[in-house]
């Protein structure tokens, strides 16, 4: 989480427009979710690998680290769709026989959890492209700009803030429980982490009052309004992201038969 | 005569569980001088400076701002807060944008200005507090002083014409603090005027034209700093130590028999020590 933040605002493309790397990043997800073909995504997928790690300079150990989490909830949730069971064979693949019960590889699973990996692999490559190169700050900007309703992009702003005011205040509290041996053994472990739960959630209401206070302070009247820089929208870059992306649906279209 | 920006007239303030805060606080706040209000923990300072910008109501008592009754209507409170700018103690509690000229520009968007003014003014407000070069910066990526300067500048966007810090020097290296106190006489010479709360006397003595002494929340004394801080059974009562330059001053003048003006300054003890 804060390394991503960290990358987002300093990489390559972070002077690039964030609406360029959102609509690149959006499209290419678009077409390879509508495209049925293995092939295409994984197309895509090198694509976007190439694109964050040579494009925006993300060290690869970073890049694959973070795969990790979205790559073992897909093997879960395709466990019961490659698996079946049945009370014949005819339709697995290869299949062991349990009583009178045969437990094997669906003959329509493995291609369909096939289809589905390769389309979530495909999906979380490109937004891991858009979060690894584009700030939180621009990105709600934009969808401020495709008139999101403000009520939502207010509520990003508070929580991507809270989210650093709250690690902050939970690390002070670990370190200030791990000094006086909180965490020695499991029995104080959970108490403490318990302690430092509850504490989180007074403080957080403390400092929302703080905030309002402060907010207050100057004039605030149930609106939050921020000002931010203009990026330059490069003629050159979208020329090319709507070349690729054309390409990209020609390919698919020429895949499909049409 | 003495213009008063704010004056508190027998403020009084009850916590819900009935502890008083404030009790019958009075106090003129002279135009363009620098203040210092000083006092223990617990005192009421920051209690107090709630009420300059009419962030907590009196339960007892009024306050005024250039001579007239604060409104504590909506239009009236926006009219007072943009004239008087409160930076508090804790920038987290106070920082709440992500980016750095985010957060400067929500004062200025609030008074509804165009775009441009607001640039403007967040950018003179950055430059003023030492922070335009951080202006892209993601804000929790801010060092402590920084996060402290940045409170001020998004003050300093809405052109207050005084500005109450509550510890603005608490927690800061020397650097960072001596950062500050120049902004803060940067401020003083464009004619703000400045009221903070501290517990750095020594600071407070060099530093300010006026003294508030504060203990369990009452007002013990005021004067000029050197009417406040050679005052001492008024300290002791206060619980305030005596800054080092008066208590080396008095001490070693002691049985000279002359009446000589308390150096305001380390620099100016040393002179008075060398031509000793």
């Amino acid at each position: 989480m804060l390394l991503i933040d960290q990358y987002a605002y300093a990489n390559k493309l972070s002077k690039v427009h964030p609406g360029e790397k959102m609509m690149f990043s959006i499209l290419t997800m678009l077409i390879g979710l509508m495209s049925g073909s293995v092939g295409i995504q994984m197309l895509l997928l090198l694509i976007m690998i190439v694109v964050t790690l040579y494009g925006a300079g993300i060290p690869w150990r970073v890049y694959l680290g973070l795969f990790i989490v979205p790559l073992s909830f897909i093997a879960l949730g395709i466990v019961p769709i490659v698996f079946e069971v049945a009370k014949s064979g005819a339709g697995l693949i290869y299949s062991l026989g349990f009583l009178d019960l045969f437990i094997g590889l669906s003959k329509q699973g493995v291609p369909a959890a096939l289809n589905i990996v390769s389309r979530s692999i495909m999906a979380v490559s490109c937004l891991y492209f858009l979060i690894f190169t584009t700030s939180m700050v621009d990105m709600m900007e934009q969808l401020r700009k495709v008139k999101i309703p403000n009520i939502t992009i207010e509520l990003m702003m508070l929580i991507y803030r809270f989210i650093f005011v709250l690690l902050e205040a939970a690390a002070l509290i670990h370190h200030s429980q791990s000094a006086r041996l909180g965490y020695s053994n499991v029995r104080s472990a959970f108490s403490s982490l318990a302690r430092l739960s509850s504490m989180i959630f007074v403080r957080s209401i403390h400092n929302s009052r703080a905030l309002g206070m402060s907010l207050a302070s100057r004039g605030y009247s149930g609106d939050l309004r921020v000002l931010t820089y203009e990026y330059n929208l490069n003629r050159r870059n979208i020329a090319l992201i709507t070349l690729l992306e054309i390409l990209l649906v020609v390919l698919c279209l020429y895949r499909e038969g049409i | 005569m003495t213009e008063y920006i704010i004056e508190l007239k027998d403020v009084t303030y009850t916590y819900p569980d009935g502890t008083i805060a404030l009790n019958k606080i009075h106090m003129s706040i002279i135009k363009g001088k620098k203040i210092a209000v000083v006092g223990a923990n617990g005192a009421g300072k920051s209690t107090l400076f709630l009420h300059f910008n009419g962030l907590s109501k009196p339960k007892q008592g009024e306050v005024y701002f250039k001579g007239q009754r604060i409104s504590y209507s909506n239009s009236g409170l926006n009219k007072l807060r943009r004239e008087v700018g409160l930076v508090f103690q804790e920038p987290d509690h106070q920082i709440f944008s992500s980016s750095v000229l985010q957060e400067i520009s929500i004062g200025p968007m609030n008074m509804g200005l165009q775009r441009e003014v607001v640039l403007a003014k967040s950018e003179a407000a950055m430059k003023a507090a030492g922070v335009l070069e951080f202006k892209q910066k993601p804000t929790h990526a801010l060092s402590y002083g920084l996060k402290k300067r940045v409170a001020i500048a998004s003050i300093l966007a809405m052109e207050p014409s005084v500005l109450v810090l509550d510890e603005p020097t608490s927690g800061l290296d020397l650097g960072s603090a001596e950062m500050i106190l120049d902004i803060l006489e940067k401020l003083h010479e464009d004619g703000k005027t400045i009221i903070i709360s501290t517990h750095d006397i020594d600071m407070a003595y060099s530093w300010a034209d006026y003294i508030y002494v504060m203990k369990k929340g009452e007002v013990l004394g005021y004067g000029s700093p050197e009417e406040v801080f050679t005052d001492t059974e008024l300290l002791e009562c206060a619980g305030i130590k005596q800054p080092w330059i008066v208590e080396v001053f008095t001490e070693s003048s002691k049985g000279r028999g002359v009446q000589e003006a308390l150096p305001k300054s380390k620099n100016q003890l040393i002179d008075w020590i060398k031509a000793l």
